[in-house]
């Protein structure tokens, strides 16, 4: 929960606070002696973890609303068009912005042919509270789509934050376990959308039910219990 | 004098389908409400603010439609949502809460709705809150001269009067000492059963407000203890070497 609701003041400049931290102020004393502090408090209930160097800290918490930040790969399903720009709903507040020719080797005579309900895999590329989200079909340093575009085929399925962070983690067992199988290709997306193309409808089904299992909002099975699951399915 | 204790607290996550958290909380066995919330989600275009998120509240009886009492026991837990989220970091977004009475009305069950909506808030993960509300009944009784406060009445009929206290347990002001938090009243409701009016001077307001915070600090425990965290930290944390 609220892990120690400490206070710390700020006295140092490279102190990086992540998810689930805030800096806020907190009036000390009271009437004429009070003064104003800047403090670090836990605003999201979760675990606090920190860099080996202990120079960003941030709160490892739970959620199934996406919201959105910059530099994070999700999954997008165009929702229509404004002009020069596609509308692309990434399940969070507002939909976002992507550019008709942010793609590898985009011109305006060669785009990419987008229709709605298209499904892609992008990156944020602009994340203000204030503004619209931007997501970009392209590695942001090498400018090459790396992966980003369109999906074609497959099916999209929904999980909670946490367990798309999980599925991208190369040390956990879910994704291998199944890729072991059968053939498989998969999307995740950071707000909480995995797409999913095999050969056979009951594979997907099968990838679908372990990981809605294994998320941590829905019961958080372990690798053996999957193993077992998997076996009881005609796969 | 002040005396009582709570009735025994159930806390359940009912994991909802089609919202961002939920909660269901109760004082005993005739007290529960269940709690919904959705959000940052988008706005309507005539209720977005331009500088932080907007709060609904719905409040839906136990039975036949919400009606006026509905509403203002909305209203008010607008306020106190508003007090306890940081709404700045979401401009233009709403953040919609639906509140479900599971019990027949009482002062307890309004408590027990603030409660869900905590809980149900803290569950979603994705607003930021600067502190956790606990809200909690004490009963009035009054004999003469005498007047007795009662912590989490089971017949309230039998009372002269009761008041609901919300209270904000975070670090709104003051220093963090021990493993709770600091707490300040952020609503107070208070009804009359008998139709006399009651008048309290401040040493007895003071007395009943200190009774509300012991028992809304055991609602606090409860409500960490359910999310997953310990009450019984061991003391001496660790210092944040930064």
């Amino acid at each position: 929960m609220r892990d120690r609701c400490q206070e710390c003041p700020l006295p140092h400049v490279n102190l990086k606070l992540g998810p689930g931290l805030s800096e806020l102020s907190v009036a000390r004393g009271s009437g004429k002696g009070s003064s104003s502090q800047q403090t670090v408090v836990a605003t999201r209930a979760g675990i606090l973890n920190h860099s080996s160097n202990r120079s960003k800290w941030w709160v490892e918490g739970n959620s199934r609303r996406y919201v959105p930040a910059p530099q994070e790969s999700v999954i997008g399903v165009v929702s229509g068009r404004s002009g020069e720009n596609w509308r692309v709903d990434i399940g969070a507040a507002h939909p976002a912005s992507l550019d008709g020719l942010a793609f590898e080797g985009a011109t305006k005579r060669n785009r990419p042919n987008l229709k709605v309900g298209s499904v892609l895999y992008a990156r944020v590329s602009l994340a203000h509270k204030d503004m619209e989200p931007e997501l970009e079909c392209f590695d942001a340093q090498t400018r090459k789509a790396d992966g980003f575009g369109e999906l074609k085929g497959g099916f999209v399925t929904h999980c909670s934050l946490q367990m798309s962070r999980l599925l991208l983690d190369p040390k956990h067992f879910l994704l291998p376990l199944l890729g072991s199988r059968f053939p498989l290709d998969v999307a995740v997306g950071l707000n909480g959308r995995i797409w999913v193309s095999t050969k056979e409808a009951k594979q997907t089904i099968a990838v679908v039910r372990c990981v809605e299992a294994v998320d941590p909002d829905g019961g958080g099975m372990d690798e053996v219990s999957v193993k077992k699951f998997l076996g009881e399915m005609e796969l | 004098m002040a005396h009582g204790s709570l009735r025994p607290i159930k806390i359940s996550f009912d994991s909802l389908a089609g919202v961002d958290g939920s909660a269901r909380f109760s004082f005993g066995d005739t007290c529960t409400a269940l709690a919904s919330v959705s959000g940052p989600i988008a706005a309507r275009p005539a209720s977005e603010h331009p500088a932080r998120a907007t709060v609904e509240v719905h409040v839906r009886p136990l039975s036949s439609v919400p009606g006026t009492a509905e509403k203002l026991l909305g209203s008010a837990f607008k306020g106190i949502i508003e007090s306890a989220c940081l709404l700045g970091q979401h401009p233009r977004t709403l953040i919609q809460v639906v509140v479900q009475a599971l019990s027949q009305p009482s002062s307890a069950l309004v408590a027990a709705k603030i409660n869900a909506c905590s809980l149900a808030l803290v569950n979603a993960g994705s607003i930021p809150m600067r502190g956790v509300v606990c809200a909690v009944v004490v009963g009035l009784r009054t004999d003469g001269n005498k007047t007795e406060f009662i912590l989490d009445p089971e017949d309230e009929t039998r009372l002269d009067g009761t008041f609901c206290f919300a209270l904000l347990f975070g670090i709104i002001s003051g220093s963090f000492q021990g493993k709770i938090p600091p707490s300040e009243v952020v609503w107070m409701n208070s009804r009359t059963y008998k139709g006399t009016s009651i008048s309290l001077d401040t040493h007895k307001f003071k007395l009943a407000t200190e009774l509300a915070r012991t028992g809304a600090t055991e609602v606090w425990l409860r409500m960490r203890e359910s999310l997953g965290g310990f009450p019984s930290t061991a003391d001496g944390e660790e210092e944040m070497e930064v």
